[in-house]
């Protein structure tokens, strides 16, 4: 994000909080693009036909965070900590639903994604979702750092710049947080 | 792997990973650090040397191995998610962006969306694709426009109605306010209100259709999901027209409908209603699904248990008897107040109290009375 949207959003973040809990509860469209390409980042590497689902998941988000940021972001850090765990909740919730139809016999429909290359390594997103609760209570930083790289796309830097960090000390936590649930998941090695 | 560790030990095993990470030198080398530095407690030596394999066999500068199994994982549930909810589902109905599917009722189908200019929520409503003959369409329109000319607040809004030009076809709407709010019974619930602000609810649903009465409209479903309470305390009803027939004489539900039904929405459905037939519905059918509601915000239940009830089954037990108690279902409730419900929940709509008006006339007076400790009443 450039040095010009990222202040436009800042004092929009401003005003919001000015406004406060009598406000109008209809937020700008800045915020709106912005869970968009927060959801968008998700899907990268995907190929470009799908954009219409991410959609689906920053319409849900939005829709979300339009009561809480209202009243509830302090800046621009909180409100992306916020819309990453909006779309954390959407997403795992989303798994659960779909695991437990799976169970009861419900009968899944076979997307394309499905049968794309990498869908049999997929982490399983319930199991890592309870891990990273886990690291939640011991670590909440970064359980964060987790949360703003995995479900809301952020890059160390895109991290380090909203949490207002270097970009070392959060790739130091985020490889103790990334090899924490590794160890934890009895994944690699 | 390692036992569940305290935030002190964790903190313990942050510091050192960070140290161990930064060692020259092979893997042996990193666990003669953890055993020179951990050994002291276990859990903390274990847990560091699970994490240091786990981050010796990661190739950090590129998106390999774990991160690519996460990214996988949260990518494919996202395309999931996008396949479920926009499964028949439109991108866009006119200038609106659909957010989500809502509900399909008996006729329709509500979507959440959003306005772009001004950025705002609306309840999206559209006519099922297997109704839209020129009949229903005309109808659909009619009942727009109807809706389009009530103002009350305590009826959402109507903010345009429109046709939208889609890959299934011309598809009229009505954007309607979005009201963000749990139903009157849940409100009521989790703000543990008294009785005196239970009528209070009810008494403002009952200005709301009496508005909606006067313009000769009917709603035909009011029940608890149907009336939800916005942010500052006001009863709002939605749903108005969307659970109409649209099949019949205007008159009775008919049975295709009702099939429709989710189970539980006959405890609040007048007799008359669940006896269709020729006598077309009037204004007396909202006052008993008011009374329906008024009692369960007051006794935490509806007046007869009618889940898995057939209709005929459900129109036979409202009748069997005189209106329903609230003292028997409330004991020690003020006994003008359980006059005041039983009355809208006389099952011959003839001897019901004849209107939402009156009905939120009789209401103001007992308040009234509540309200001065020296009358009959109190709560």
């Amino acid at each position: 994000m450039d040095a010009e949207r990222q202040k436009e959003a800042t004092d929009l973040f401003l005003a919001m909080r000015e406004r406060g809990a009598t406000a109008d509860p209809m937020l700008d469209p800045l915020v709106y693009d912005e869970v968009r390409r927060l959801a968008h980042a998700i899907m990268r590497g995907e190929r470009a036909s799908h954009t219409l689902q991410p959609t689906a998941l920053a319409n849900e988000a939005y829709a979300r965070l339009i009561d809480s940021t209202r009243v509830h972001a302090r800046d621009r850090s909180h409100f992306l900590a916020l819309a990453a765990r909006a779309m954390r909740r959407i997403l795992v919730d989303h798994a659960r639903k779909r695991q437990a139809a799976k169970r009861g016999g419900g009968w899944e429909q076979v997307t394309l994604a499905d049968v794309g290359t990498d869908a049999r390594d997929a982490l399983d997103l319930v199991a890592l979702d309870e891990a990273l609760a886990e690291l939640g209570e011991l670590d909440e930083r970064k359980a964060l750092i987790v949360e703003l790289r995995y479900f809301a796309g952020m890059s160390v830097a895109d991290v380090a710049e909203a949490l207002d960090l270097s970009e070392a000390s959060i790739r130091t936590d985020w490889y103790t947080a990334r090899a924490w649930l590794g160890a934890r998941l009895g994944a690699g090695a | 792997m390692a036992a569940q560790l305290t935030p002190e030990q964790f903190q313990r095993v942050s510091a050192l990973f960070g140290e161990a990470m930064e060692l020259e030198g092979d893997a042996s080398a990193r666990a003669d650090f953890v055993r020179a530095r951990a050994g002291d407690d276990p859990a903390v030596e274990a847990q560091l040397l699970a994490m240091l394999a786990f981050h010796d066999a990661e190739d950090p500068d590129t998106v390999e191995g774990f991160d690519k199994r996460a990214a996988a994982a949260v990518r494919h549930e996202t395309t999931r998610m996008g396949d479920t909810v926009f499964e028949g589902t439109p991108e866009r109905i006119g200038p609106y962006q659909v957010v989500r599917h809502v509900a399909t009722g008996g006729m329709g189908t509500v979507y959440e969306a959003l306005q772009r200019n001004p950025l705002r929520r609306v309840a999206l409503k559209v006519i099922r694709t297997a109704l839209r003959t020129p009949r229903a369409l005309k109808r659909f329109e009619t009942e727009g426009e109807l809706l389009a000319g009530m103002h009350h607040p305590g009826i959402a809004r109507v903010y345009a109605l429109g046709h939208a030009d889609t890959p299934h076809g011309d598809m009229p709407y009505i954007a309607m306010e979005f009201i963000d709010g749990p139903s009157i019974t849940e409100h009521a619930r989790r703000k543990e209100l008294d009785v005196v602000a239970r009528v209070r609810l009810v008494v403002q649903v009952c200005d709301a259709l009496a508005h909606a009465h006067e313009h000769g409209i009917i709603h035909r479903d009011i029940k608890p999901s149907n009336i939800l309470v916005d942010g500052d305390g006001l009863a709002r009803i939605v749903d108005f027209g969307i659970a109409r027939t649209y099949g019949g004489k205007g008159g009775g539900q008919s049975s295709i409908s009702l099939a429709g039904q989710l189970l539980g929405t006959l405890s609040y459905m007048s007799p008359e209603q669940t006896r269709g037939g020729r006598h077309p519905l009037d204004a007396r059918a909202d006052v008993y699904s008011i009374g329906a509601v008024g009692f369960e915000l007051l006794a935490g239940r509806p007046p007869y248990d009618l889940r898995g009830a057939t209709v005929p089954e459900a129109y036979a037990r409202m009748t069997a008897r005189s209106a329903p108690r609230l003292d028997e279902a409330v004991p020690g409730i003020d006994a003008g107040l359980g006059r005041i419900v039983s009355g809208a929940l006389e099952p011959d709509r003839e001897r019901r109290i004849a209107s939402a008006a009156e009905l939120a006339r009789a209401l103001r007076a007992w308040l009234g009375a509540a309200a001065d400790p020296d009358e009959e009443g109190g709560r």
